[in-house]
């Protein structure tokens, strides 16, 4: 397999993983989008691995432009699930803490 | 906190404030169960006073439920110089004519003078024992009897002591005398001043006329000569104070008493006679005890009812509940305690007048608030008028009947270890510690759940920095294509 090939085969897993963890963070399933995202990483990290000895073919350039539009876009639709979902938590979590420390407080 | 602010630094992301609903939901029954928890303490406090106020009642009732207590009398002499007395429980009240012609005294006698308390005198065995005289005469110069008998007291034996040269001067014989409590005299030396001053002095530990001296001597003839006294025969001592009985009239009824203290010639009182003359014994029933423990009755059973007042108060206005309000223990024993006080006693057999069957006959009336009210003239006027009544409407001797007696009993069971107000703080007691268990364990579960949030957070803050570095990498590979660069 060419270094082009493996490139554009990444890419062409990249872009169905991104929809998923896009239909993951619609769901509110964040244990499975942590995964998927490990996944996605790892994928990233692959890419920036492959040298091209020349550069792709124009047909390949063209599928390249629209995998990466997707997944951009399903990037930025996640990270605008998630930021609220961060911020409820972190909002939560604050409240919690100060109530078990009135609770201890009152020795109970 | 601490937590919130590292983790929420990590994604950088800006921290809303949207779930404060969500935080008081989950800590909803935590506050919940601290309300009810402090409730019941406030009613384990409150059953507290309420033990304590039971029980002063209780006290008071029991103090009016001993027949005792109307039995108090006090016994007054009119000539003070005369007699005092004190009078016990069974002592019945009237007044009794007392004339005392003679006070008992304790016999004394002295021997001749020695030149010298430390001069040897002589040897021997000395024996004394009590006995009475009778005939002859007493010479009053010279303390000794002509043709007197002694009859010894058969019921007190003969004591001896032996004089050797451990002791055989007038101070060792002194001191032998005392040192020997069995033979119921105390001796002294008095000097009276004359060439040879020293004079033993003997005097018997008890007064009356049997309790005259009998000294025998066998041994020395210095020592016999000293000591050696028999009212009946030889007497070497000279008698300088008389044994004799009190000699009293009680109602003109003659009494003899070897003692001053005369007991029991007046039923339950005791005597002490300090003079000769006339006096009035007026013996009278304590009704300021009495009164004083029916105003201290009526006292306790008011502090019940204004704290079962307060303790079961409703405000209306504020909708607010006391501790107990609505509390069926309190309630119950509230009601019991209203209807005993309600209940008529039987009227008994009464000699003295009518019989009392209710508080309101002694000038004790229960107010439209539940508090009672004494009349002082009233109750005054029913102790000294019928105190017998009195004490029936409050005691008895088997404890069953009167209102002291019955609610000494009935308040007993109350506040005792198998009484209702034990039970309802065991109850409470159990609650609460139910409702401690349960408060760890919802603690628990709040820390599990702030636990999966915490790693969620962590999980999601990791996603997001982890899409922050793709993404910029993506981005400009994306960049690149529409530069129309390679790779």
């Amino acid at each position: 397999m060419t270094p082009q090939l493996e490139l554009m085969e990444c890419y062409e897993q990249i872009a169905p993983l991104t929809g998923r963890m896009l239909e993951r963070a619609r769901a509110g399933d964040w244990d499975a989008l942590v995964i998927l995202g490990q996944q996605f990483r790892s994928f990233v990290e692959r890419l920036k691995g492959i040298e091209l000895p020349a550069p792709l073919e124009p047909s390949q350039l063209m599928r390249k432009h629209n995998l990466l539009s997707r997944i951009l876009a399903d990037d930025a639709e996640i990270r605008d699930i998630v930021a609220p979902e961060l911020a409820q938590l972190s909002s939560l979590l604050g409240n919690m803490h100060r109530q078990q420390h009135l609770n201890h407080a009152y020795g109970q | 906190m601490a937590l919130v602010t590292s983790l929420g630094s990590a994604s950088g992301l800006p921290l809303a404030t949207l779930l404060s609903n969500i935080t008081a939901a989950e800590n909803l029954p935590l506050t919940a169960m601290q309300n009810r928890q402090s409730a019941y303490n406030t009613q384990l406090s409150a059953y507290g006073t309420v033990q304590s106020a039971l029980s002063a009642l209780q006290a008071a009732a029991a103090q009016l439920g001993k027949p005792a207590l109307f039995q108090n009398i006090t016994a007054t002499a009119s000539n003070t110089s005369v007699l005092s007395a004190t009078a016990a429980a069974n002592a019945a009240s009237g007044s009794v004519a007392i004339n005392v012609s003679q006070l008992a005294q304790a016999q004394s006698m002295a021997t001749a003078g020695v030149a010298s308390t430390t001069a040897a005198i002589g040897s021997g065995t000395v024996t004394l024992d009590f006995g009475s005289i009778s005939g002859g005469k007493l010479d009053p110069a010279t303390g000794k009897y002509s043709g007197a008998t002694f009859a010894a007291d058969s019921t007190r034996k003969p004591v001896s002591i032996t004089i050797d040269s451990s002791n055989n001067t007038l101070a060792g014989i002194r001191d032998a005398i005392n040192k020997n409590t069995a033979l119921g005299v105390t001796a002294t030396i008095v000097n009276d001043g004359s060439s040879s001053p020293n004079r033993l002095v003997l005097t018997s530990n008890q007064t009356g006329a049997s309790s005259t001296m009998r000294i025998a001597v066998s041994g020395d003839a210095a020592l016999s000569n000293l000591l050696a006294n028999d009212p009946g025969a030889t007497q070497n001592m000279q008698q300088t104070v008389e044994a004799k009985n009190a000699q009293l009239t009680v109602n003109g009824i003659a009494i003899t008493s070897a003692s001053n203290t005369v007991t029991e010639a007046v039923q339950g009182v005791t005597m002490n006679l300090s003079g000769t003359g006339s006096s009035t014994l007026t013996l009278q029933s304590n009704t300021a005890v009495i009164q004083t423990a029916i105003t201290n009755f009526v006292s306790s059973y008011n502090a019940f009812q204004n704290l079962t007042k307060q303790l079961t108060a409703f405000n209306v206005a504020a909708q607010t509940q006391s501790p107990l309000t609505g509390d069926s223990t309190l309630r119950n024993i509230q009601s019991r305690i209203r209807d005993a006080m309600n209940t008529p006693q039987s009227a008994g057999n009464n000699g003295n007048g009518t019989s009392f069957t209710m508080l309101a006959q002694i000038g004790i009336t229960f107010q439209i608030d539940g508090t009672m009210a004494s009349d002082p003239a009233k109750l005054t006027a029913a102790l000294n008028t019928n105190l017998s009544g009195v004490q029936n409407l409050f005691s008895s001797a088997d404890g069953k009947t009167g209102f002291g007696s019955q609610m000494s009993t009935f308040l007993t069971t109350m506040t005792g270890s198998s009484g209702p107000l034990k039970a309802a703080t065991d109850g409470l007691g159990r609650t609460l510690r139910t409702l401690a268990t349960q408060m760890t364990s919802t603690q628990a579960t709040i820390s599990a759940t702030i636990a999966r949030y915490t790693a969620q957070f962590t999980a999601l803050d990791g996603l997001v920095a982890s899409m922050n570095q793709t993404s910029s990498y993506l981005t400009q590979q994306f960049t690149a294509i529409n530069g129309s660069s390679s790779k």
